[in-house]
């Protein structure tokens, strides 16, 4: 389960990311979206321990990310738009090496049907400058899966990717989340998120501006009829001058706020 | 594309020299703008000074030539012995160019900008050449104007060479450069040309091979047969080599080959403007014969450059990101270095990556290999020679002198530690480890392969003085396990010293990442130039305080122990006593560095 409360990253004058606050459950789809700038990437990183957050609260499975973070970064993968794979090992070096940072104790067993799933067993003794980016991207999250995360973070997953990868893409994005996993994913692809997501966190300037499940924050645009799309959603809020624009006609349901968090750690 | 000639690029010429001109006004603007942050504006100022100290000398002597060089005795055979010799290097270096041009560079580099933009214009492919081979001129000025500071700094060693005007060696690189910059242009797209022809890479060069010993061979044989052979004295066998091959290359057929190159070299090796200007026209004949080659060779550049600026592009990307250089050319596969198991110390998992990154060299069973091999060719070189040999000794030398360069600038060599993963460091944050473990982690491949080098050179060196040559010369007259306890103590000392060395480098990356260059390609100019030095030189002074502690441990123990055992026990014991001081301090050191990383935040 992901916990957020009260986020906030600034550097210098500016505010990177502003009081932000969500959960996710286990078997849950985040969709996190807004403008360029708004913030999605810096709370992604946040999330992941790859940058410190200035304030705020945050649990991924059970562990404070800033008490406990290597706790934290045990049950946690992430996966960026560019797959992040060093040039000199190839699929199978990458995977042992993972296992290893991550004390896979059964990654002999794992990493053989790991590949074949993913059908990367003939391109393992490869190199990524071998690999398309399809399969890149197959490699990274092979690795990403490796220790069974139960949190996994996806930023803009399908960018570059053909129609066969971004069907099998979405395919492993389902099925982790049927496993239990908690999963958000930063995407300008709205229609991707009306797929794939039980819920949606809109984010400009750094702030909220919309959360809930799909259907909520639907009628917190249109009514109690809920028949505008994301997209109609998305652009109603992308044209509001600021967060305040678009006030919170429904309130978030008492299941999709954290309930009681602990203090921010700043 | 339809050609245009002179008046097409007449017509063009504005919108291109906007182009040129804008992107270089632009360029300083940046470089000036970035001098507000105090870390490049203290870089500036230190690069500044360390040019106005390398330079000033060569200023004032051009200000003071006029003066000078009149009273300068002339000798005429020297000069043009000098002119000899760059044109065998030029006749080599273009030789070569035709057996293995360069696939990496091609003659006309386009940007991929310049390409997005210029290929698809209302431009003449002529029009597009002559842009580009004009455009190039600049750079090429700025080559040439290295190439005259650095032959006037060190004019006294040219002969009557000394005398020419800087303005003349100037002018005269200037035309050498244009005149490769063009013959490797023509040659590129002859080659192109012979391809499309049919004429596979393999003939062309079994060819030019042939070619050249025939062309060589005659002139040698008719060398040989018409003049004096040569004979080396001691006074002569610096000069007499050249003056030989010089008269090699006056004799036909190989004189007409290199005559236009010595057309080309002549306005570089004149006297004076009068020579000079005497000299110009048959350069700028030639000069002109290349442009009309290149310009009037049928070959479709636009394909091979589309392909080299996607690749240029490809590689500074890489570059940029700090990638190895693996990804930039072709890839190969690197087998483990050793079997690494999926649970246990994780920052093995660390070094087993980064001793991956370091090469295929590096293997235990190498470094076994290469250390017997060295040993037993070492111990039959003492053996082979005679006590007066004096080869062993130069060996010996030579291996010290390799040992220390090692010590000295291998830390700064192996950078396969945070100076290159750091622009990974995205990853690297999310690995579930503490920092410390991240940072020793990333430090031991360049500990382990620096102190495996320096083990092969102990080993040879250790070899090479058991024998009679080196002892005797250097009146050294230890017992053979005396000679073996010295090399076991430097060998103890090593690794802790590998590890101080490379301590300072890595945790200047983590607390000055925005001055040290990160991955193999960072930002360049005359401010990023003194930000490296100010941190080398802090670097060095670091490891140099950072080896304080150790070597006074050692030397207390070996003075002790001299004092009240024997010296034998003073090395033995110093060494492991350093050792550990050196590893606490590296420990101390990791720790920090730890923390540090654990807090750092790139953005």
């Amino acid at each position: 389960m992901i916990e957020v409360a009260g986020l906030n990253k600034i550097y210098g004058d500016f505010v990177a990311v502003r009081d932000l606050s969500f959960r996710v459950q286990p078997g849950e789809l985040l969709g996190l979206v807004g403008p360029n700038g708004a913030g999605k990437t810096t709370t992604l990183r946040c999330l992941s321990g790859i940058i410190p957050a200035t304030s705020g609260n945050i649990q991924i499975a059970g562990h404070n990310l800033a008490e406990n973070p290597l706790g934290a970064k045990r049950e946690l993968a992430i996966f960026s738009d560019e797959p992040k794979l060093f040039d000199y090992l190839t699929v199978q070096q990458h995977m042992e090496f993972t296992a290893r940072l991550y004390q896979v104790a059964d990654a002999t067993d794992k990493i053989p049907s790991l590949l074949a799933e993913l059908e990367l067993t003939d391109k393992r003794n490869q190199l990524p400058a071998e690999l398309s980016r399809g399969m890149k991207q197959k490699a990274a999250i092979a690795c990403g899966l490796l220790h069974s995360p139960k949190v996994i973070l996806f930023d803009e997953p399908l960018t570059g990717l053909d129609p066969l990868a971004i069907r099998r893409m979405k395919n492993t994005i389902k099925r982790l989340a049927n496993e239990g996993a908690s999963i958000m994913i930063s995407s300008h692809l709205l229609h991707l998120l009306e797929e794939l997501c039980t819920h949606v966190l809109i984010v400009k300037q750094g702030q909220r501006a919309a959360y809930g499940t799909l259907d909520q924050v639907r009628a917190q645009f249109t009514g109690a009829a809920g028949d505008a799309t994301l997209e109609e959603v998305f652009m109603q809020i992308a044209e509001g001058t600021s967060p305040s624009d678009f006030p919170l006609r429904v309130p978030p349901s008492p299941s999709a706020l954290p309930p009681s968090l602990p203090p921010s750690v700043s | 594309m339809n050609r245009m000639g002179l008046g097409g690029l007449m017509r063009i010429l504005p919108a291109l020299w906007f182009l040129q001109s804008r992107s270089w006004a632009n360029q300083v603007k940046v470089r000036f703008r970035r001098l507000r942050q105090p870390k490049y504006l203290i870089g500036a100022l230190v690069g500044i000074g360390y040019l106005g100290m390398s330079f000033l000398p060569a200023l004032m002597g051009m200000m003071n030539a006029g003066r000078h060089t009149p009273h300068q005795p002339i000798q005429a055979p020297n000069f043009s012995l000098w002119q000899g010799v760059t044109e065998i290097g030029l006749l080599l270096w273009l030789s070569f160019n035709w057996i293995l041009p360069s696939t990496s560079s091609p003659a006309l580099q386009f940007s991929e900008a310049e390409l997005a933009f210029l290929l698809p214009a209302p431009i003449g492919r002529r029009t597009l050449l002559q842009y580009k081979l004009v455009r190039t001129l600049v750079p090429l000025a700025f080559t040439a104007l290295t190439f005259a500071v650095i032959s006037f700094v060190f004019r006294g060693f040219g002969g009557s060479s000394a005398r020419s005007p800087f303005l003349i060696r100037f002018a005269g690189w200037w035309i050498v450069m244009t005149f490769l910059h063009l013959h490797a242009t023509a040659a590129a797209f002859t080659m192109t040309r012979l391809m499309d022809r049919g004429v596979t890479p393999w003939w062309r060069r079994l060819a030019i091979l042939v070619s050249a010993l025939a062309v060589v061979g005659f002139s040698l044989f008719w060398m040989v047969r018409n003049s004096p052979e040569l004979v080396l004295t001691k006074e002569n066998f610096a000069e007499e080599p050249l003056r030989w091959i010089q008269g090699v290359l006056a004799t036909p057929p190989l004189h007409w080959i290199i005559l236009p190159i010595h057309w080309v070299t002549g306005p570089r090796f004149s006297h004076d403007f009068l020579e000079f200007m005497t000299r110009l026209p048959m350069a700028l004949v030639v000069l002109a014969a290349h442009y009309l080659w290149v310009i009037r060779t049928e070959v479709a550049f636009e394909e091979a450059s589309l392909e080299a600026a996607r690749k240029r592009t490809e590689i500074i990307s890489a570059l940029r990101a700090g990638k190895h250089p693996l990804a930039l050319g072709k890839q190969r596969k690197i087998n483990s270095p050793f079997r690494l198991a999926p649970t246990g110390f994780p920052p093995i998992a660390l070094l087993w990556k980064n001793l991956i990154a370091a090469g295929s060299g590096f293997r235990p069973r190498i470094f076994v290999f290469i250390t017997l091999s060295v040993s037993v060719s070492g111990a039959l070189l003492v053996n082979g020679l005679g006590h007066d040999s004096s080869l062993p000794v130069v060996f010996f030398g030579l291996t010290l002198g390799l040992l220390g360069m090692s010590m000295l600038m291998g830390p700064q060599m192996a950078r396969f530690d945070f100076r290159q993963d750091l622009q990974m460091v995205d990853l690297v944050k999310l690995y579930p480890l503490p920092g410390w473990q991240i940072v020793l982690g990333e430090m031991l491949a360049p500990v382990v392969v620096l102190t495996a080098i320096q083990w092969v050179l102990l080993a040879l060196a250790t070899v090479l003085s058991l024998g009679s040559q080196v002892s005797e010369t250097f009146h050294t007259p230890m017992e053979v396990w005396e000679h073996l306890l010295i090399a076991v103590a430097a060998g103890i000392i090593m690794p802790g010293f590998n590890l101080i060395g490379l301590v300072v480098p890595n945790a200047l990356t983590l607390f000055f990442p925005a001055w040290i260059q990160i991955g193999k390609e960072g930002p360049a100019g005359l401010e990023v130039m003194g930000q490296r030095m100010i941190m080398t030189f802090g670097g060095m002074i670091l490891i140099a305080v950072g080896l304080i502690p150790a070597s006074l441990v050692l030397g207390l123990c070996c003075w002790l122990s001299s004092l009240f055992l024997t010296w034998q026990i003073g090395v033995a014991i110093g060494a492991v006593a350093a050792l550990a001081v050196l590893i606490a301090e590296g420990a101390l050191a990791i720790s920090l560095l730890g923390k540090t990383f654990e807090k750092l935040d790139l953005t």
